[in-house]
């Protein structure tokens, strides 16, 4: 069976731990900003709506069940605030549409970051640094990982195919964890001053 | 960097971001990032690892995690962050419901009618063209008559209408 990361988080949440709900906004913030710039292009406004969806979450969490995933009911709370943005934002162009005399129509701001060449260097290169760092673990390491990350299996599952037990699993995959940040710190504490 | 002192608690961490904590890891976990931005740190570039490993590319992150959490943390503690109605349906809620007080309140202060002075009070009903004092009412419209028309409308039909009061509350026979 795999791990539900997500659902234990929640359930700590749900029960007044604010630690768990600071790591599901920290675990999601880059998915739900990423989802938020497909529809709105200002990088204010990007960061604006990513507050108000999680605090949209933090508000309905008590109801959420678990039905469904937690990434799924986050992802339809942060396309309803990019639809309520967007209202706000065509409504208030059609008032300041007339005042606008010097027909500056449709004048948008710069798109965010992401879209600049410069962003998108800097994503491959952290893609590079990332495989490199990956390919460079000890082989235990590695398998552990991607089995973790990547394919979701829980401890049991993979001590079953490495014939080690849980323990060394989670052992390998905090080692592995460790040395992979260790290569991609530099480049992160480097974007514009995100320290992480 | 979190010190090398801090392994156990950041293999705890590494633990929970499985799904795996015991509750020893969480009961450590929990009590120590609220006051260590170090850890907070660890997570967030291990999640930054994970989304790289699952995804191709790793695009930027628009603000700060820290700052992200900063401003979530204020917006959290303030008294509008409590579950309330939505906005949405509460104005208009709200209008109608003054509205309906404001029209009890009215109905319990008008005295209660006296049916008899009621009765009494009633306009007194005229035939339908007699308000028109006999004229059609192009002609009052016009404030003149034609030739020949003085005589009363003979075409006004009257419905019953305009029954007289004391007729009206007789039995029928």
């Amino acid at each position: 069976m795999k791990a539900d990361a997500d659902l234990a988080l929640v359930r700590e949440a749900q029960a007044g731990s604010r630690a768990a709900f600071d790591m599901l906004v920290l675990k999601y913030q880059r998915r739900v900003e990423q989802l938020l710039s497909r529809s709105v292009t200002d990088r204010a406004d990007v960061a604006d709506l990513t507050q108000e969806a999680f605090l949209a979450a933090y508000r309905a969490l008590p109801g959420f069940r678990g039905d469904s995933a937690f990434y799924t009911w986050l992802y339809r709370i942060a396309i309803n605030a990019a639809r309520r943005h967007l209202g706000r934002r065509a409504r208030l162009q059609l008032v300041q549409a007339p005042t606008d005399d010097e027909g500056t129509f449709g004048t948008d701001p710069a798109p965010s970051d992401d879209a600049t060449p410069e962003s998108l260097l800097a994503s491959r290169q952290l893609a590079r640094e990332l495989d490199e760092a990956v390919e460079s673990l000890a082989e235990d390491q590695r398998r552990a990982l991607l089995l973790r990350e990547v394919d979701g299996l829980s401890y049991d599952e993979i001590g079953d195919l490495m014939s080690c037990p849980p323990g060394t699993v989670r052992s390998r995959i905090f080692r592995a964890r460790e040395a992979v940040a260790a290569r991609l710190r530099p480049l992160l504490d480097g974007r514009g001053g995100r320290r992480w | 960097m979190v010190s090398p002192l801090d392994e156990a608690l950041k293999q705890s961490l590494s633990a929970v971001m499985d799904g795996e904590a015991t509750p020893q890891d969480w009961a450590r976990v929990q009590a120590a990032w609220a006051s260590n931005p170090d850890l907070r740190a660890c997570w967030a570039e291990w999640q930054s690892a994970a989304d790289g490993l699952r995804a191709p590319g790793l695009p930027a992150l628009q603000q700060r995690p820290e700052a992200l959490l900063s401003a979530l943390h204020a917006r959290q503690s303030a008294p509008d962050a409590a579950v309330r109605p939505r906005a949405g349906w509460l104005p208009p809620l709200a209008v109608a419901a003054s509205f309906v007080a404001l029209t009890v309140a009215v109905g319990l202060l008008k005295p209660v009618p006296d049916p008899e002075l009621a009765v009494a009070a009633a306009p007194k009903p005229t035939p339908r063209a007699a308000g028109l004092n006999g004229l059609s009412f192009a002609q009052a419209a016009a404030g003149r008559t034609l030739p020949g028309d003085t005589a009363p409308e003979p075409n006004v039909i009257d419905w019953g209408l305009a029954m007289p009061e004391a007729a009206a509350s007789q039995p029928p026979p």
